[in-house]
């Protein structure tokens, strides 16, 4: 299956045959959770056939958690998702099946895992360690699991620090991410000088040797102040692009991978009411090879050039808010210090401001809604999106879910722009149940 | 019998002069020296949330807590020292089990003497752990009638007593003790509390807000020792009297001193 190459299968089935056998030899708890869900996602243009207008996606997510409580953990969510108008979204892998071994100051673990970094709402810089989903969604990719090993470690107070934290991980094995076909809705085709272009299939990945990804981040609270700083050398997990010429004289758009540096940061402080959220990530590929390919159209090689990228924001809550709710307001700017909009520098938000309300119920039902509008500063685009998600009965949720997007005719090079206007609804029925059990 | 008559008319009369002449703080300080030396607490408790409409839902948690250092707390002796940089506050950690869409969410909670009390939310779905802001501590705790501020522990530091009066209630003697918050982002202008005379737990709260309306009452029952010398309230009910909404927590199993460390209490604990 595309993206899923065997070390993820042999560490998915390698951790779930240990879950198996796990109860025999230890005794403390079982969790288990099971979560079916359906959803239908309406896009608003019509592309005329059926099949891609429309997303119609049955999913069936699994959750076991096996812990000693004193220093062993098997943490596995298997799962099964099929759009019955497109196979080529349905995914069978889970993206987490982990193996943890921990004491009160550190753990060590091992398998499928997706890493969060960032403590921005809009957009998260530092947030490079797993791979996308773009055959899936581009405006929001799911994060894919990665094959990691990692190792942590804690001190409760270390001089001025509480809570100060090292994790070292290793990232063995290079996926590449999946992409969408030229018959999905979010092909990557177009034209330049009037000649067409559309998507080679096939991923120019990384050597053997330059695959191992490593990161580190050491983070701590100094008074009231959460740090925390990161670093990832290794492959960028997400392609950039290149032209070429492929046998038959077409031109395509070749998906290839390079090494990249990342040096972030994340800070995050309550003044008051408000809190204060700044990050950033520093992204260096002064390592690769200058000309690892055949750049025919561009004047430079295609690996995009050193940028760094800044989230700085503020969120404010007001509470007792029309009827007994929790409004946040979040206000953040999204900056790059590269502004071209080339081919290799083809990323989203280098200079927009984000808007965001959350507004909480606060009833039995867990009732909540979501706005967020991304606008850019120079241009006319802008992107909204809203979710309002609600319990309807016992565990039952419905949720509804839409992005509208407002794309600039006049810029090419833009994300937002290049693809059509792929604004849509969504609605959500789901359903969680589970138990935690105590085994002896 | 009449013996003794008025020995115990001395008595009583002398321990009702004590008992007038307690100013609040005293209460309150005598609270404190009574619930102080447990140093650590585990907890499993269930929550029951009640509409305003009757609609109920269910939640399951678990509750840890290690008392501040220099209490016994941090498994260490009394006589340690702990850092003089940040003065030692106690430190709570709350992780649910049910229902499944809040499963591993978890709260943790740091009292600090000189500053404003920190707190963390974690959101495993998100992946992510989120500060709670000074406003964002007077809102609703997963939509019961606990705020996050009632989640702290009570510094006695950080507010001013004033005893009113004392009566019974729920068939105990009780001080009423007012308390109002120095500090600026308390959801509250003011709390009342019945702390019984004979040990000086707290049965009853009535909360305010900040216009000095009446908010909420808690009742604290069940009042169960533990180990032979600490008493815990094995149910609390919070009565909303604004909204009509209640929220119902009880205790099911509860265990005092299980040698926790502060190292339990960190962010890697919560995320765990």
């Amino acid at each position: 299956m595309k993206g899923h190459p065997e070390p993820c299968r042999r560490v998915a089935w390698f951790l779930f045959a240990l879950f198996l056998i796990w109860p025999s030899v230890a005794s403390a708890y079982l969790e288990y959770k099971i979560e079916p869900s359906f959803e239908h996602l309406s896009f608003f243009l019509n592309r005329g056939e059926y099949r891609i207008n429309d997303q119609e996606t049955f999913e069936l997510k699994f959750g076991f958690v096996y812990d000693n409580e004193k220093n062993f953990k098997t943490d596995l969510q298997p799962r099964f998702k099929i759009d019955f108008r497109d196979f080529s979204r349905n995914r069978y892998l889970p993206n987490d099946a982990i193996l943890k071994y921990y004491q009160a100051k550190g753990e060590i673990w091992g398998g499928l895992q997706t890493i969060t970094w960032g403590v921005a709402e809009s957009f998260n810089p530092t947030d490079i360690i797993n791979r996308r989903d773009f055959e899936d969604n581009y405006y929001d990719p799911e994060k894919l699991g990665e094959v990691i090993g990692g190792f942590k470690y804690g001190w409760n107070q270390a001089g001025p620090f509480d809570s100060l934290t090292l994790t070292f991980m290793v990232l063995p094995f290079f996926q590449e991410a999946p992409l969408p076909e030229d018959d999905t809705r979010f092909p990557l085709t177009g034209s330049i000088g009037g000649i067409p272009y559309s998507l080679f299939e096939d991923q120019d990945k990384m050597g053997t040797p330059q695959s191992v990804g490593g990161a580190f981040e050491i983070s701590a609270t100094v008074k009231n102040v959460d740090l925390s700083f990161h670093f990832y050398h290794g492959p960028e997990r997400n392609p950039g692009f290149q032209l070429i010429i492929d046998d038959n004289g077409a031109l395509r758009l070749q998906p290839f991978y390079y090494l990249i540096d990342m040096i972030g940061f994340n800070l995050e402080a309550p003044v008051g009411n408000f809190v204060l959220r700044f990050e950033g990530a520093g992204k260096i590929m002064s390592f690769n090879d200058p000309r690892p390919h055949d750049i025919p159209f561009e004047d430079n090689n295609a690996v995009p050039s050193n940028h760094l990228q800044l989230v700085p924001g503020f969120d404010y809550t007001f509470t007792d808010f029309a009827g007994k709710g929790t409004m946040r307001f979040i206000f953040e700017y999204l900056g790059e210090i590269d502004h071209s909009t080339s081919l290799r520098d083809f990323r989203p938000f280098k200079n927009d401001l984000f808007v965001g309300f959350q507004y909480d119920f606060n009833n039995t039902r867990s009732t909540q809604l979501k706005l967020g509008v991304i606008k850019d500063l120079v241009n006319q685009e802008a992107m909204m999106k809203f979710e309002f998600d609600t319990k309807i009965y016992r565990e039952l949720k419905f949720a509804i879910e839409g992005v509208f997007v407002h794309r600039d005719s006049t810029l090419q090079n833009s994300p937002i722009s290049f693809f059509d206007n792929n604004s849509y609804l969504l609605g959500r029925f789901s359903y969680a149940f589970g138990e935690r059990v105590e085994v002896k | 019998m009449m013996r003794y008559f008025p020995a115990i008319l001395f008595f009583l009369f002398t321990g009702m002069a004590h008992a007038q002449s307690l100013s609040g703080i005293e209460i309150m300080k005598e609270q404190e020296l009574r619930n102080t030396g447990y140093r650590d607490e585990k907890s499993i408790g269930q929550m029951l949330l009640i509409g305003s409409h009757g609609e109920k839902t269910e939640r399951e948690f678990e509750f840890r807590k290690l008392e501040k250092s220099g209490a016994g707390g941090d498994g260490e002796a009394a006589s340690v020292a702990r850092s003089s940089r940040i003065p030692g506050g106690d430190k709570s950690l709350i992780k649910f089990i049910k229902p499944v869409d809040i499963q591993r969410t978890g709260l943790l909670s740091y009292q600090n003497k000189n500053r404003n009390d920190d707190q963390w939310l974690f959101l495993p779905a998100m992946g992510k752990t989120k500060r709670i802001s000074g406003a964002g501590k007077s809102g609703s705790f997963v939509g019961s009638e606990f705020s996050y501020e009632d989640l702290i522990p009570p510094d006695i530091d950080k507010y001013d007593y004033r005893f009113v009066k004392q009566e019974s209630f729920g068939g105990s003697d009780c001080f009423v003790v007012e308390s109002r918050p120095r500090f600026t982002d308390s959801a509250y202008s003011k709390t009342v509390s019945w702390i019984r005379t004979d040990n000086y737990q707290t049965v009853k709260t009535d909360f305010y807000d900040l216009k000095e309306r009446p908010l909420k009452t808690a009742l604290f029952e069940n009042l169960t020792l533990t180990n032979n010398r600490f008493w815990r309230p094995l149910k609390i009910s919070v009565k909303n009297h604004q909204n009509n909404k209640q929220t119902d927590l009880t205790i099911s199993a509860l265990s005092l001193d299980n040698g926790f460390k502060g190292d339990d209490f960190t962010q890697m604990a919560l995320e765990r």
